[in-house]
């Protein structure tokens, strides 16, 4: 089977749940007849009908409040932002009821709320964020975001067959750029769990989304000096998974966490917390943190690309830590 | 020296606040933050924090009693005070209250100061201590109480100190240093300009004397009660400025890299090396490797930044010394010998030894020349060879090992095929899981399969307990993760022992077959030789034979001839070739 990219695959993912559950339906702008933003949708309507391919005015709170209406009733909808950016529109209806729906009626709310975001498009301030965190924040939901193809299929399925209010983040830097052959047969990944994207053994590198591949790059300048980053893709950031990250700093004992997220409040701090915790004695040096400067998002590309966490950034700090 | 905890003013027009309860009670420890006795005042109800850790040693104000504010209500001692009598309901003013708030220097990294005892500093007239948070009515005294010590080479003198402005400060930066090292300093004269959050300062010098020595450079932020100077006294040392920390290191403070910012100034600060100040330089992990094998971090050479040990120079150290103490932990008493692992080297030396030199055994090896012989003097050893075909199992392993690989995280290989199996094989015949007991046979309740690990200082045998309950992709992450970890010196001590069975492999090597010791008490291990293609006679469904190329193992099963018979190891060793000639199980 050829390469599919990674949008073609969280299409399919979608697609499949589809066909395979007849409660599972999509909401969101222009996903009807134009197929969505970014074409995710693409086919959808005259596959499964305006039934099940809802077009929505453009406001994320009524998008956030139907779906999870429409979760009450016993359907399994997919709902979709144009840019994860807007998500702050609908963050009273996330955080307040979506996410405290089972705690505080005992009423579950199957639901995904998925959408592009990060950077690195010169997409400007409202087109380019990270807004994870504010959610990762929230008891009650789980949080995804994929780096690869095949990840991102398989999350997208069992996020739909989650029965928690899921944010799906998907990277849009990364939707045409990877490729990945996929599975023949129905798979999904499993949620909760990290991912080893490079085994290494001179420090682990814990990451997400498109920092996967800046990891990646850095790692192959590195091994030319006999460094062997040894990459953790993180997949799901609520929940994390303690038990790679701990396996990871066991084994190497140096940890830079990179991510594209503004620096204060993300989860970098929250991983060298945990790993204070939890694998305190297995440290050699200080854990490392790159990210994005705290700053909103430049359009302009030279400041973007001196806002975002760079290659050259993660091989300078890999140098530095195996030194230490 | 003992922290005196006052009744705090909540507000400007708030002079008196009654205790409702002590959430503490004396001999508690407590730390510094924690929430230490509640208080009711007309303003407002509030919990009030300890503001220093250490050992509640005396209430000095009941419950229901109340008090004007600044009052002592209670005295936090160091860690190992004696607490005192059972307090009484005293009320006292305000007045003893001389010392410095926080004597007891707060040990967390500068950036965590949180909020002090009080609420505020006070401005009421009942004296407050000077120095303790009435920034109208300061005194900075600068002073230290004890005599400098010979940090930096100055014997005697007097310590200058950085003050405590208020009651929620709790470092200053340096400004401006009025004189230099060598001057002639009177008592009471300006000495150096402060900087903090409330307030700039102009601090005068404690004593008079010589300024022997500047400690702390201008510019640079300290915590409070840091010495920064000293008058007087024998100078020894350089007057060069350091950042001399009074407080103890500060633990693993993540070094943000602010994304092209300049790393963090701790790792790089050039200063200081392993021995200056008695602070020896290293990581949490390194402490860990120390204490696990009793080493003396003073006799490593660090060769990290600032003379930093590093884990490779502690494991270094420990490959060319080997462990600290005659009753070796985990490490020796799992060098339970028995396999013939090979790659066991000598350990005592790094590097070969001369010709005609003695090199006396390192503990491990000791041991392990120890087991060898008693195991030999104890079994009645016989060994068993068969000859497996590993054809399936090796083309199910090209077939899939990277797939595995990528979804599992682990690798596929030969071992948890023969892994498993042998669990399977055991469980049908279980003699061969079983132990001598006195004149009685133990058949043990789990199979807690040792494999057989070579280090690059000894061997060992780490176990998985319970093997009969995992699968084949359970048993294949705990081979692989439990030789990490042996490897790396992380195995916890029970995972080191308590085997029932016992794999080694000394095949990697090339070997045909092996007669492997038993590692007692068991009564059996199984040697795993190495994997050849060889011309082998096939015969076809209908009974013509042929000659094809196969992937042949031989496994050595060596036994304890004292309960095993002959016929038991060879049913057990048909079933263990059946079954992995014929692998159809699921491997996840």
């Amino acid at each position: 089977m050829a390469a599919v990219t990674y949008l073609e695959a969280i299409r399919q993912g979608i697609w499949e749940e589809m066909e395979r559950d007849n409660r599972v339906f999509v909401m969101g702008e222009d996903v009807g007849v134009y197929g969505g933003a970014f074409k995710v949708t693409e086919g959808f309507v005259h596959k499964f009908g305006v039934e099940r391919v809802v077009d929505t005015p453009i406001s994320e709170m009524a998008i956030a409040s139907a779906v999870y209406g429409a979760s009450l009733t016993g359907l399994r909808p997919v709902g979709e932002f144009q840019f994860m950016d807007f998500i702050s529109s609908a963050h009273s209806q996330i955080v307040q009821i979506l996410a405290k729906s089972n705690w505080r009626w005992g009423a579950p709310a199957p639901l995904v709320l998925r959408g592009p975001s990060g950077g690195g498009v010169s997409g400007g301030p409202f087109h380019s964020q990270n807004p994870e965190m504010f959610y990762v924040h929230t008891p009650g939901l789980k949080v995804i975001a994929p780096a690869t193809a095949r990840d991102a299929k398989g999350l997208i399925k069992s996020s739909i067959r989650d029965n928690n209010p899921v944010l799906f983040f998907e990277h849009k830097f990364l939707y045409r750029r990877v490729k990945e052959e996929l599975p023949e047969e129905d798979y999904t990944v499993e949620i909760g769990k990290a991912r080893v994207h490079r085994k290494g053994h001179s420090l682990s590198v814990i990451t997400y989304a498109a920092m996967v591949y800046v990891a990646q790059e850095a790692a192959e300048i590195l091994a030319k000096e006999g460094i062997e980053l040894e990459i953790l893709d993180l997949r799901t950031l609520l929940p994390l998974d303690h038990d790679a990250i701990r396996a990871t700093v066991e084994k190497t004992n140096r940890v830079i966490v990179l991510h594209e997220d503004t620096k204060t409040g993300g989860i970098a701090g929250e991983i060298a917390a945990i790993i204070n915790e939890e694998a305190f004695d297995s440290l050699d040096a200080p854990i490392v943190r790159i990210t994005a400067m705290d700053a909103p998002v430049p359009f302009s590309p030279p400041l973007e690309k001196a806002f975002l966490p760079q290659v050259e950034d993660v091989v300078r700090e890999a140098r530095r830590l195996v030194k230490y | 020296m003992p922290t005196n905890v006052v009744m705090p003013q909540m507000g400007e027009s708030i002079f008196e606040g009654t205790i409702t309860k002590w959430l503490k009670k004396t001999g508690d420890t407590v730390q510094r933050d924690e929430p230490l006795f509640e208080i009711s005042t007309d303003k407002v109800d509030a919990e009030i924090p300890a503001p220093a850790a250490g050992v509640l040693t005396e209430i000095k104000v009941a419950e229901g009693t109340t008090v004007e504010i600044n009052t002592v209500v209670a005295v936090i001692g160091e860690a190992g005070s004696a607490v005192a009598a059972a307090g009484g309901v005293t009320v006292d003013a305000a007045k003893e209250a001389k010392s410095t708030a926080a004597a007891s220097a707060p040990e967390k990294k500068k950036e965590s100061a949180a909020a002090p005892g009080s609420a505020s500093a006070s401005k009421a007239e009942p004296t407050p201590p000077p120095a303790d948070g009435d920034p109208d009515n300061v005194e900075p005294e600068g002073v230290g109480e004890s005599p400098a010590d010979s940090t930096g080479g100055v014997t005697g003198g007097t310590n200058v100190v950085m003050p405590q402005m208020g009651e929620s400060i709790f470092e200053g930066t340096i400004t401006k240093w009025l004189k230099k090292a060598g001057d002639t300093v009177q008592r009471d004269e300006p000495l150096f300009e402060i900087s903090t959050d409330k307030v700039d300062a102009e601090i005068p010098a404690p004593a008079a004397g010589v300024l022997t020595e500047i400690k702390v450079a201008e510019g640079t932020t300290v915590e409070i009660n840091t010495v920064v100077a000293v008058i007087g006294g024998t100078a020894g040392g350089s007057a060069a400025p350091a950042p001399a920390k009074a407080a103890a290191p500060a633990k693993a403070a993540p070094a943000a890299a602010e994304k092209k910012a300049t790393p963090s100034s701790a790792p790089d600060s050039a200063g200081a090396s392993a021995g200056t100040g008695g602070r020896i330089r290293s990581s949490p992990l390194v402490r860990r490797i120390a204490k696990d094998n009793q080493l003396d971090l003073s006799k490593i050479s660090g060769s990290g930044n600032g003379g930093r040990i590093t884990k490779d120079d502690a494991l270094g150290y420990l490959s060319q010394h080997g462990t600290g103490s005659a009753a070796a932990p985990a490490a020796a008493k799992a060098a339970s010998p028995a396999p013939q692992t090979a790659g066991a080297a000598p350990s005592a030396t790094v590097g070969a030894p001369t010709p005609g030199q003695l090199v006396p055994l390192s503990k491990m090896r000791a041991i392990i020349a120890q087991r060898m012989v008693e195991s030999k003097h104890t079994s009645a050893h016989v060994h068993s060879v068969f000859k497996v075909d590993m054809t399936k199992i090796a083309r199910i392993r090209e077939r899939e090992k990277a797939k595995y690989e990528q979804r599992n995280g682990v690798k596929l290989t030969y071992m948890p095929f023969i892994a498993t199996a042998v669990v399977a094989c055991l469980r049908k015949m279980p003699i061969v899981n079983a132990s001598m007991e006195d004149n009685a046979i133990r058949y043990h309740a789990n199979i807690n399969l040792g494999i057989a690990v070579a280090l690059d200082w000894g061997l060992i045998v780490p176990v998985i307990k319970q093997a009969e309950e995992r699968s084949f992709l359970g048993i294949a992450r705990a081979i692989a993760d439990l030789a990490a970890r042996a490897r790396g010196k992380k195995l916890k001590p029970d995972e080191a022992s308590g085997s029932t069975f016992t794999i080694t492999n000394p095949g990697i090597f090339g070997e045909q077959f092996g007669t492997p010791v038993i590692n007692q008490p068991e009564s059996a291990i199984l040697g795993v030789g190495g994997l050849f293609k060889e011309p082998t006679v096939v015969t076809d469904a209908d009974g013509n034979d042929s000659i094809a190329v196969r992937n042949v193992i031989r496994l050595t099963l060596g036994f304890d001839h004292r309960i095993i018979d002959g016929a038991d190891a060879g049913r057990f060793m048909a079933e263990l070739k059946k079954t992995l000639e014929n692998w159809d199980g699921d491997i996840g």
